[in-house]
């Protein structure tokens, strides 16, 4: 303690303190006395440097007590020169190994690349930053190949979904394991469901600031070391540790301006209202009806009349009222600018014996919604130690407090989205006020009387109620920490000891205010805690048996358990507005749910060498699993790759070639099947529960006086075996032109067998789903990396990186007879997974069509529907491409990240459902139209009822005929939103992901100062979007991190961001 | 496993828990039971049992009946009909088979191996009232296979008519389970208060109702469920209330629905027209801004549509009228008889004396579409599973199908005449859901059920 004291008191000194400075100047060259251009020449751990000339020469004014300097380029070795008198110096650099790059494996093992046989990627933490994403998985888009990101909408907080290699499991977390320091972490995300606010995946609450590397293992043969819970692959963190030297200090400020990116088209011409007796007619907010399908707004004009919705009085024909012309109102103006700062700041430095690093960082995000918030407070402490030459210690230590104000969204009648579009274009939501200042004023939303002010009277609720009166807000409260020891028992052999923890709650609180006539009010509280003990105990061993070949082996145990428990209460029928707290609430009811979770594992591994270009990795593992039978609960994992560099096993180095790689791996992981399958080995009596209707809340016992019991649906099974994935991959590196060229060409092929499914039973057996091993999916695809220097002179460089992915995820079976299970979304639409199909498809009602194909019309001239539902749509892309440039100009540096997203459909559920209403701009479009559909009208049928003769539909149709009332209506007869097939879009998509500028101050800015450094970073997020989907962003989810994604319904808009960052080092 | 032991001192050594108890123990759930009492098995039963009539099939079978108008979403569809395969599917999953009977046949396997009747016998009551209703519903469906777990993972579908048979044979065996029973009552009965005389006589008042189901295809059972009326209510205090409470999650299905889906179900202008110059029209609808509502919050008029409203799952109105109807198909007077049935009407919906009297006087002569059209009035608000199947078995009173009805559920135009199957069914058990619709002879909205033929 003492000593970081003297440490504080050693930065506070500095601050003031002048330094002198001197200039260096040199030349570089190669052995072959050639000069190199656009060497970086850098002082260490400061950011003074510079780049040599075209003629290989530099001059840098450096602080009179720099000892070095380092000059890097790529395919040499980073030189180190000492500083002596001289001004001048000539550094031949040596041809070096253009293979340093290391990754950060399984056991948090550090190894060169170069030696592993199979697919691993980096990312440069510097990328993460630059992103500007508040969420670390965010950071992550378009720049690893084989790893997709959805977000689910630009709230403040929103989770987003990660994939590695696609999903592989039906019910449990597809999710990467997040490994930070050799500590996995939990990144569940509660509450993620169609309705209800955006919650937050936990990983964010990982501040990216911190990460030191990023390193992302795909396949089993990389996971087979993390057992059961990487059987999705991992993402590796280490965080920054201190280093050797004088106190670093880093302070950085963000600001961020964030704008809604892209919204549905909506019509402005036509009134509120319906056909009445077969004329449009104008029907106000106070009958509570929902249509837009009412009398054009060139032809109506406000009577005066005193009229609680409107100042200016009701909507009558022209002629009839007082002159003032009616007008549409645009309920986009809703959606403010977002603001959001981010501070950041850390010390780190050390002796030879004790290194640190603290860091704390605080980020403040208003969202595009008024009165939206997320924040986060992330502190960090690393502290290692060499208590000997043989015993070392580190230390790490995180706490983070994140949450914030959540907005309702989704298939809810107090979500945000939902009230502004189907709100028609005759009603001001606004009242005269736009956005931040229209929330803030009651008048906005509460009429004089209490009840509510929306265009139907309080049904859907006016978006600036729901932000006032349905708050929802988190607060969690999570530390991660993890201690290592090391004690090095001889020269070759050493063992570690690490326990990591991780504890957070999530402390929730929500209400739905009393709406006048219409609700009640409710009011819940609950607390989710959760708590993961991981340790690790293994022994590494590391030889040189001969010149030409060495050995690394290690072997060890892990625990890990989990425990988590979800605590609330929830009430109804608040007793006085305003007032969000359970004692607030008439009825209660409490809950207690528990998820427990433990596995140990035994684990070894085997890596050979031989003559640094052949490769060879074994590994094996053991795991124990509470989740299965106990006589039974107990699998394996192993895995085998080889890396062979031809090139230097063969010779074959050329000016153009300089390196060659094949590398191929085989695996095989085990898994439990995950926490969803916690006590599913028996079946158990649940507290009784009244369902079966999806429309209402059922009741819940107790109830009636007396409390209650029933058999759970899902039957649990007792003979539950572990499930499998087989993995093999191929694929190749190369570097060409001295390493200016890199490519990396990976092909994987998966089969996840034996699934543990909760298989969906006809309930007529008296279960809705068993838990079954069944079911078998593939998964197969290309990845592909490309990263270059085109050019590179002394004041212009630009690197591109382009990362390529294209796979396909196959459910090829499930269990015998089950032709469907259900991953998430509505009765009517939802996405499944079905045989023979890819790894979810959007399930729902199509068109009734011949075997041709065609569609069959009735005698009528509308289209038929299919009563049995089908798989409609695939929302996986065909391929993606990340295409990432930085260009750099002396201390200038700009990064344009584009992202393209080929193929993939997403179901637009809120073009359906505005379509219906009449709000929609095509709904106003079409609204004249008189359509004869394409298709065919069955005129002949055999015995069986098959189709024998059809004629072309010629019969013509008005698609909203007044005449025949509005359920007439070609958007409204196919019922609620149409049919699914109505409303599947492409969700293709090229956007310019991120553009960032940065400026490195010049250094002799500094001289004389405490400043060691000073960078701007400049940047804008989503730019840019061409897409045909029609509704928001297709970036989008309804069901945040689930399992099932490409649903839209209602979703909140994702946003584009503007942002400044300044940066200083000390 | 000894290597567990090791593992074990290594962590008491660092001072965590995560390794004390063994994986069987982490795998167990402390918040729920492995079995319990009878008492506590029975709430839920009739919970949902009395549930199921005001939930989804109830409320598309009011709209199919113009009482209940849709006024938007997926109600407004129902108007015309669109009522495909998702439309009862929660229902049918977790309302249904997976809901009441799975644990109605809990109750009874559990009550039988205590040997305890009266459990036993409210079990197979209910189970026979609500699975001879789900043949009311959708025809044939699966009976001797069902319920029996992975026994039978597709169960067949057994026909309307012995589900019919059935349901009467296990009401009669529920009849002795109770006659016999002479244990001691140990609670939780929600409906009777552990009353086995209570119970006798709903199950009675029950196989009238279900005998009368079948009676186009059985014309003796007008005479048998006049027999079972014998043993049956004498008054509406006898009825087979489920009381639901104020508490938003103890309350009236359709009170609930009134509140969650505002605005999107309302009362159907032709009932009003029929309710001209009725006194229980103000105790069924309201009009608010010119929508007629059947839910209005805060309204206490409302009879049916408060938090708190009972729900019978059979009631001495019924009673009395499926006793009018049986005297009238046999050749008796049933003057008196309906008029009995509509002044009990009157009572349930609190009508002053006077009212009730000037009404009744002006009925008219007790004939079979009398009577059912009377039904179909006094039935408003807790029995509209028995109004549909009034209709389909008389075709009374007379209703004019929507003119858009839609031609791809209903491609006659006509009323409908049942459910479709549900979507999981065809999920998870295609064949048997093929079979059955080819015994019937197709299994869209407009096809004719067998009892109803």
């Amino acid at each position: 303690m003492k000593k970081l004291l003297l440490l504080f008191s050693m930065l506070v000194f500095m601050v003031g303190t002048t330094m002198a400075q001197r200039t260096v100047s040199g030349n570089i060259i190669d052995a072959d006395g050639l000069t190199l251009i656009g060497a970086n020449v850098t002082v260490p751990n400061t950011t003074i440097g510079t780049i040599t000339d075209i003629d290989g020469n530099f001059s840098l004014t450096v602080p009179d007590d720099t000892k070095q300097l380092q000059i890097s380029y790529t395919g040499f070795e980073t030189a180190m020169i000492d500083l002596d008198s001289k001004s001048s110096y000539v550094i031949t650099m040596r041809e070096g190994s253009i293979l340093d790059e290391i990754v950060v494996t399984a056991g948090g093992l550090e190894k060169n690349k170069a030696r592993i046989g199979y697919a691993i990627q980096n990312v440069d933490p510097d990328e993460l930053v630059k992103s500007k994403e508040v969420n670390i998985v965010d950071a992550l888009n378009s720049k690893v190949a084989g790893v997709s990101v959805v977000s689910s909408s630009g709230s403040p907080g929103a989770s987003s979904n990660i994939r590695v290699r696609g999903s592989t499991s039906i019910n449990g977390t597809n999710s990467p394991l997040f490994v930070v320091d050799g500590v996995p972490i939990d990144n569940s995300e509660i509450g993620a469901g169609v309705g209800g606010v955006d919650q937050s995946n936990r990983a964010i609450d990982l501040n990216p600031n911190d990460v030191e590397s990023m390193t992302i293992l795909k396949g089993p043969s990389a996971t087979a070391l993390y057992g059961v819970r990487a059987a999705n692959g991992a993402v590796i963190i280490t965080t920054k540790k201190g280093q050797a030297g004088e106190p670093r200090v880093t302070v950085s400020a963000g600001y961020t301006f964030d704008r809604a990116n892209k919204f549905n088209e909506r019509q402005s011409t036509y009134a509120q209202g319906r056909p009445v007796g077969g004329v449009p007619t104008w029907r106000g907010p106070e009958t509570g009806e929902g249509f837009s399908w009412g009398p054009a707004l060139s032809g109506l004009e406000f009577d005066g009349s005193e009229y609680d919705f409107d100042s200016r009085g009701r909507l009558v024909a022209t002629g009839q009222g007082n002159g003032v012309a009616a007008e549409s109102y645009d309920p986009y103006d809703f959606f403010v600018t977002g603001k959001s700062y981010d501070l950041n700041a850390s010390v780190s430095g050390g002796t030879d014996a004790l290194t640190y690093y603290f860091s704390g960082g605080r980020l403040s995000s208003n969202g595009i919604v008024p009165n939206a918030t997320f924040a986060r407070n992330a502190f960090r402490m690393n502290i290692n130690s060499n208590v000997s030459d043989k015993f070392s210690v580190g230390m790490g230590l995180s706490f983070t407090q994140s949450g914030g104000f959540r907005i309702q969204r989704g298939s809810n009648v107090k979500g945000v989205m939902l009230g502004l579009l189907r709100n028609t274009p005759t009603f001001d939501i606004g009242n005269g006020l736009t956005g931040q200042e229209a929330a803030d004023q009651t008048s906005t939303y509460e009429l004089a009387n209490g009840n509510q002010r929306s265009y139907r009277s309080g049904i859907y609720d006016s978006p600036y109620w729901t932000v006032n009166k349905n708050p929802s807000t988190d607060d969690v409260n999570r530390v991660i920490g993890n201690i290592n020891l090391n004690y090095k028992i001889s020269e070759d052999l050493s063992a570690t000891y690490r326990i990591g923890i991780d504890n957070y709650s999530d402390r929730r609180n929500s209400a739905i205010d009393i709406n006048p006539g219409r609700d009640v009010g409710s009011v819940g509280q609950a607390v989710y805690t959760n708590r993961d003990i991981n340790s690790d105990i293994f022994l590494t061993y590391t030889k040189d048996l001969s010149e030409s070949f060495d050995i690394s082996a290690n072997a060890g145990f892990n625990t890990f358990d989990h425990r988590f428990i979800s605590q609330g209460t929830n009430g109804t029928t608040l007793a006085a507005p305003n007032f969000y707290h359970i004692n607030n609430a008439t009825d209660l009811t409490a809950f207690e749910g528990f998820a427990t979770r433990r596995l140990y594992g035994a684990y070894g591994t085997v890596d050979l060498a031989f003559n640094d270009y052949l490769f060879v990795n074994l590994t094996g593992r053991n795991d124990w699993s509470s989740i299965l039978p106990t006589d039974a609960n107990t699998f394996q994992s192993y895995s085998a790759s080889a890396g062979f560099a031809f090139t230097e096993a063969l010779d074959i180095q050329s000016s153009f070639l300089d390196y060659g790689k094949l590398r191929a791996s085989i695996g095989k992981v085990g898994n439990d099947g995950g926490d969803v399958f916690n006590y599913a080995t028996t079946n158990y009596l649940n507290q009784a529960f009244i369902g079966g209707d999806g429309f209402i809340d059922g009741n819940e016992f107790p109830a009636y006086g007396t409390n209650a019991f029933e058999r759970d649906v899902l039957l649990g099974n007792p003979i539950l075996r572990a499930e499998k994935t087989t993995t093999w991959e191929v694929g190749t590196e190369l570097k060409f032109f001295r390493g200016r060229l890199g490519l990396d060409v990976n092909y994987f092929d998966s089969k996840s067998e034996d699934q543990i499914i909760a298989v969906d039973l006809s309930a007529t057996t008296g279960f809705t789903n068993s838990v079954e091993n069944a079911g078998t999916i593939t998964n197969k695809g290309w990845e592909i990396v490309l990263d270059g220097t085109p050019i590179r002179n002394s004041n212009f460089s630009w690197d591109v990186a382009l990362n390529f992915t294209a796979m396909e995820s196959i459910v090829e079976s499930l269990k015998e007879g089950i032709d469907d299970i259900g991953l998430n979304g509505f009765t009517s639409t939802s996405v499944d997974v079905v045989p023979g199909q890819p790894f979810s498809v959007i399930y729902g009602t199509g068109f009734e069509r011949t075997d041709a194909g065609e569609v069959i019309v009735g005698d009528d001239g509308w289209p038929l529907v299919n009563p049995t539902r089908q798989a409609l749509g695939d929302p996986n892309p065909d391929w993606t491409l990340g295409f990432n440039n930085n260009l750099t100009f002396g201390d200038l540096s700009v990064g344009v990240l584009f992202d393209i997203r080929s193929g993939g459909d997403v179901w637009c559920g809120t073009c359906g459902i505005i379509n219906y209403f009449g709000t929609s701009e095509q709904s106003a479009a079409e609204r004249d139209d008189v359509v004869t559909f394409e298709g065919v009208v069955v005129t002949g049928r055999d015995d069986d009822g098959n189709i024998t003769s059809t004629v072309p539909n010629t019969t013509a149709v008005s698609l909203a005929d007044p005449n025949g009332g509005v359920g007439s209506y070609y958007r409204v007869r196919y019922g609620f939103g149409g049919i699914t097939e109505m409303n599947i879009h492409d969700a293709s998509w090229i956007r310019l992901r991120n553009v960032s500028l940065g400026y490195d101050l010049p250094s002799n800015m500094f001289d004389n100062s405490f400043v060691g450094g000073i960078n701007i970073q400049l940047s804008a997020r989503n730019l840019w979007l061409s897409t045909d989907y029609p509704g928001v962003d297709p970036e989008t989810n309804l069901t945040g991190a689930s399992n099932g994604y490409g649903l839209d319904y209602f979703n909140m808009p994702n946003t584009k961001s503007y942002s400044a960052t300044v940066k200083l080092t000390f | 496993m000894k290597i567990f032991k090791y593992i074990f001192i290594v962590c008491l050594a660092i001072g965590t828990g995560s390794c004390t108890g063994s994986l069987e123990d982490v795998n167990t759930d402390p918040s729920r039971l492995s079995n319990v009492d009878l008492r506590l098995l029975l709430p839920e039963v009739q919970a949902q049992a009395a549930n199921n009539l005001g939930f989804n099939p109830p409320r598309v079978a009011g709209i199919f009946m113009q009482q209940f108008l849709g006024l938007d979403a997926q109600q407004l569809a129902y108007n015309d009909y669109i009522a495909g395969q998702d439309a009862m599917n929660n229902f049918w999953r977790t309302g249904l088979y997976s809901g009441v009977l799975k644990s109605a046949r809990v109750l009874e396997e559990q009550a039988t191996a205590e040997s305890n009747g009266f459990y036993a016998g409210i079990a197979k009551v209910i189970f026979a009232s609500q699975l001879a209703d789900a043949a009311s519903m959708f025809g044939d469906i699966p009976n001797t296979q069902a319920l029996q777990g992975l026994e039978f993972v597709k169960p067949v579908y057994d026909s309307q008519e012995s589900v019919y048979q059935a349901a009467i044979a296990m009401l009669d065996e529920g009849i002795d389970d109770i006659s016999f029973f002479d244990g001691i009552y140990a609670g939780g009965d929600i409906i009777h208060g552990g009353s086995a005389l209570a119970w006798f006589q709903t199950a009675h008042a029950l196989k009238a109702r279900y005998l009368m189901h079948t009676v186009k295809r059985n014309p003796g059972n007008a005479a048998l469920a006049l027999e079972a009326i014998e043993n049956s209510y004498t008054s509406n205090d006898d009825n087979a209330w489920f009381p639901f409470e104020t508490s938003q999650t103890a309350n009236n299905p359709l009170a609930a629905f009134g509140q969650e889906r505002p605005n999107t179900l309302g009362f159907h202008p032709n009932f009003v027209a029929m309710l001209d110059g009725d006194p229980r029209a103000s105790k069924y609808f309201v009009d608010v801004e010119g929508v007629l509502q059947y839910f209005d919050l805060g309204n206490s008029d409302l009879v049916w549509a408060q938090d708190d409203s009972a729900m019978p799952l059979i009631s001495y109105t019924e009673v009395l009228f499926i006793k009018a109807e049986a005297i009238a198909m046999t050749g008796g007077d049933a003057n008196s008889t309906l008029a009995d049935a509509v002044q009990s009407s009157m009572d349930l919906n609190g009508i002053s004396a006077d009212d009730a009297s000037a009404y009744i006087s002006g009925l008219g002569n007790a004939s079979i579409q009398t009577i059912i059209e009377e039904a179909y009035k006094a039935y408003y608000g807790f029995n509209f599973l028995q109004t549909w199947t009034n209709y389909r078995r008389t075709g009374f009173p007379a209703l004019t199908p929507s003119p858009d009805a839609n031609e791809s559920f209903d491609p006659s135009g006509i009323i409908p005449q049942r459910f479709m199957y549900v979507d999981s069914e065809s999920q998870t058990n295609s064949e048997n859901v093929e079979a059955a619709t080819d015994n019937q002879g197709g299994a869209l909205l407009d096809n004719k059920l067998w009892a109803f033929q």
